[in-house]
């Protein structure tokens, strides 16, 4: 018998045979998509895995917070990750849906930090939309990482962690990937405002 | 010594709770960082010589897709793209030079981390820039 099989009491046998998805993985994150093309994210639903591919490429939620997300109303398990304060690390490697505060290659510019964003209504607003939910952030201005003062990085992803210890104790929210950037001394980096989309069917 | 983060606003901060200066704001001054009164420049306002954008990545298709889907002409949003022909390739895969490719891996990526004994250090650090003068 199939694991995830329901018998119903009258001997018909309820089977998947497709997976359960409530909430699939594609909650992309990327940049400053205009409005109405918002949209588009609820149609790659349907798509087949391998037209979408190299769109989900360009980011997804972390492993860390899709399981919080999914174990609060399945279980009704208490929200688990710290959130007063998110982080905005920049990566000059490639990250994925692992990654936590240990993750290497992070950026090491010399007054390097990593950015952090108070988790409030002001700088993470509510969103929009029915079918596809759609939130951008941060919404009420364009935020800087330390200027550089020595050393050089060129950062290409970047990734929300919940915490700053630099430890596994920070927990992955999502990532994406950014256009190459090579970051000096005397350099700025920022994100602009409403930078970051982040949608969900 | 501590760890450090930036509040979006140019200023750089000790952000470590056990430490005796947390939260108080900190700025790069000849080879170390330097507690700072609310009165003095900030980190930023002090380095700061130009500012890079940290943009996201947008194939093609995609940004076709997502026209099409919202009933607009794709041609009018060519200028988002920014990745294909041989632009931010990371976008699509992991590229053979970046240190987390791993050709034996599906998605050829494999991250590497670090023990938590080292990794606060490493980097968002106090003690991480001499590593890099």
């Amino acid at each position: 018998m199939n694991d995830m099989s329901i018998d119903s009491g009258c001997g018909v046998l309820i089977r998947p045979n497709s997976p359960f998805v409530p909430m699939p993985c594609i909650e992309d994150i990327f940049d400053e998509i205009a409005k109405p093309l918002k949209e588009f994210w609820g149609k790659l639903i349907s798509m087949p895995l391998k037209e979408r591919f190299a769109t989900l490429m360009s980011g997804s939620l972390a492993f860390d917070l899709s399981k919080a997300v999914i174990d609060l109303p399945f279980g009704a398990t208490a929200f688990g990750l710290t959130n007063t304060t998110l982080y905005f690390a920049l990566y000059t490697a490639a990250v994925t849906d692992t990654v936590e505060g240990n993750t290497a290659n992070e950026a090491a510019y010399t007054s390097y930090a990593r950015l952090a964003l108070t988790n409030n209504t002001t700088i993470f607003a509510a969103g929009s939309g029915t079918t596809t939910y759609t939130k951008t952030f941060p919404s009420d201005a364009t935020k800087s990482w330390a200027t550089s003062t020595g050393g050089t990085a060129t950062v290409t992803f970047m990734a929300i962690l919940n915490g700053n210890a630099g430890t596994t104790a920070d927990k992955g929210y999502g990532w994406c990937s950014v256009t190459s950037t090579t970051i000096n001394s005397g350099d700025t980096p920022q994100l602009a405002q409403n930078a970051v989309t982040l949608t969900m069917d | 010594m501590p760890r450090l983060a930036t509040d979006g606003d140019g200023n750089l901060y000790i952000d470590q709770p056990d430490h005796e200066d947390h939260s108080k704001l900190v700025r790069y001054h000849e080879g170390s960082f330097v507690v700072i009164g609310p009165e003095d420049k900030s980190h930023n306002a002090t380095h700061e010589q130009q500012v890079l954008v940290v943009d996201g990545t947008r194939d093609a298709e995609s940004v076709r897709a997502a026209a099409e889907a919202a009933g607009q002409d794709p041609a009018n949003f060519e200028w988002m793209v920014n990745a294909g022909n041989g632009e931010n390739m990371h976008h699509f895969e992991t590229q053979p030079d970046d240190p987390h490719y791993d050709e034996n891996s599906p998605n050829l990526t494999k991250m590497r981390t670090l023990p938590d004994s080292l990794a606060p250090t490493i980097t968002s650090h106090t003690d991480a820039w001499n590593s890099n003068e």
